[in-house]
């Protein structure tokens, strides 16, 4: 289930507020109120992702996603997989199965920061719209977990 | 004649429908992507330093300097080395001519100062 504060630090990134969303991790982060965020990015990068592929996407849409996060983000090489990134993306459009070996930090910082360069372009659309979206995903897969019990 | 883009040389795109966005979708995707384990906290936190960093980035900016150099701007004293080296060019500068303007005068008076 997540937390008023969790949806404050994704609203924060979804405003481009990162200094905000700093802010507000870190005090997260020190508090151990991180717990189950995972859900809350999940849903956030399902939703971008759709956003901008709403209909149907080629394997150079896919590249060219990753690759212009990279260039924004990574110009290292060293912090995101792009292999992985790829793989991430396309499961979020519905392909199943590539994903499983992925390891759980690398699946968070993928999402986080994929959302956060389509943040930063201003392609996540009317925040209140998007986070309202978020909501509802979350408020699903919550019956979904209150359903298994 | 310019070289055929990749896309002209791989010909026409294959493009592939996006799922349908239903609750079966969404928690497929769940059960495959959405992390919970105790590596998430750090893993979110060391995503978060990534985007501030780059944030803070300048465009154009060399990609070998360490980013933590990137956002460190002039602070108030940056100004003081370049006003120090001028005001001592300046006295060098004003010595020297002094210097000089002193050994003219004491060659017009010697006599050796007209060739």
């Amino acid at each position: 289930m997540a937390t008023p504060e969790q949806l404050a630090v994704l609203r924060a990134m979804v405003d481009g507020d990162f200094a905000r969303q700093k802010e507000l991790s870190n005090a997260l982060h020190a508090t151990g109120g991180l717990d189950g965020y995972g859900d809350v990015i999940a849903a956030a990068f399902y939703l971008a992702i759709r956003k901008q592929f709403p209909q149907r996407y080629s394997a150079q849409d896919v590249i060219r996603l990753v690759a212009d996060t990279r260039a924004m983000f990574d110009q290292t090489g060293n912090v995101i997989n792009p292999q992985y990134a790829e793989r991430m993306v396309r499961s979020a459009l519905g392909e199943r199965g590539l994903v499983a070996d992925i390891p759980d930090a690398e699946v968070v910082q993928t999402q986080i920061i994929v959302c956060s360069y389509l943040a930063a372009e201003g392609r996540l659309g009317d925040p209140q719209a998007f986070m309202a979206q978020v909501n509802e995903v979350l408020d699903e897969w919550s019956a979904d977990d209150a359903a298994a019990k | 004649m310019p070289e055929p883009t990749y896309e002209e040389r791989s010909g026409e795109r294959v493009h592939q429908a996006t799922s349908e966005p239903d609750p079966t979708d969404r928690r497929q995707f769940r059960r495959e992507l959405a992390r919970n384990s105790g590596d998430v906290q750090d893993a979110t936190n060391n995503a978060i330093n990534i985007v501030e960093a780059a944030r803070l980035r300048p465009t154009g900016q060399h990609t070998e300097v360490p980013r933590a150099a990137y956002d460190k701007a002039p602070g108030p004293d940056a100004g003081l080395p370049d006003l120090v080296f001028s005001v001592v060019a300046t006295a060098v500068a004003a010595g020297e001519l002094v210097a000089r303007t002193r050994e003219r005068r004491r060659r017009r008076r010697q006599g050796d100062g007209h060739t």
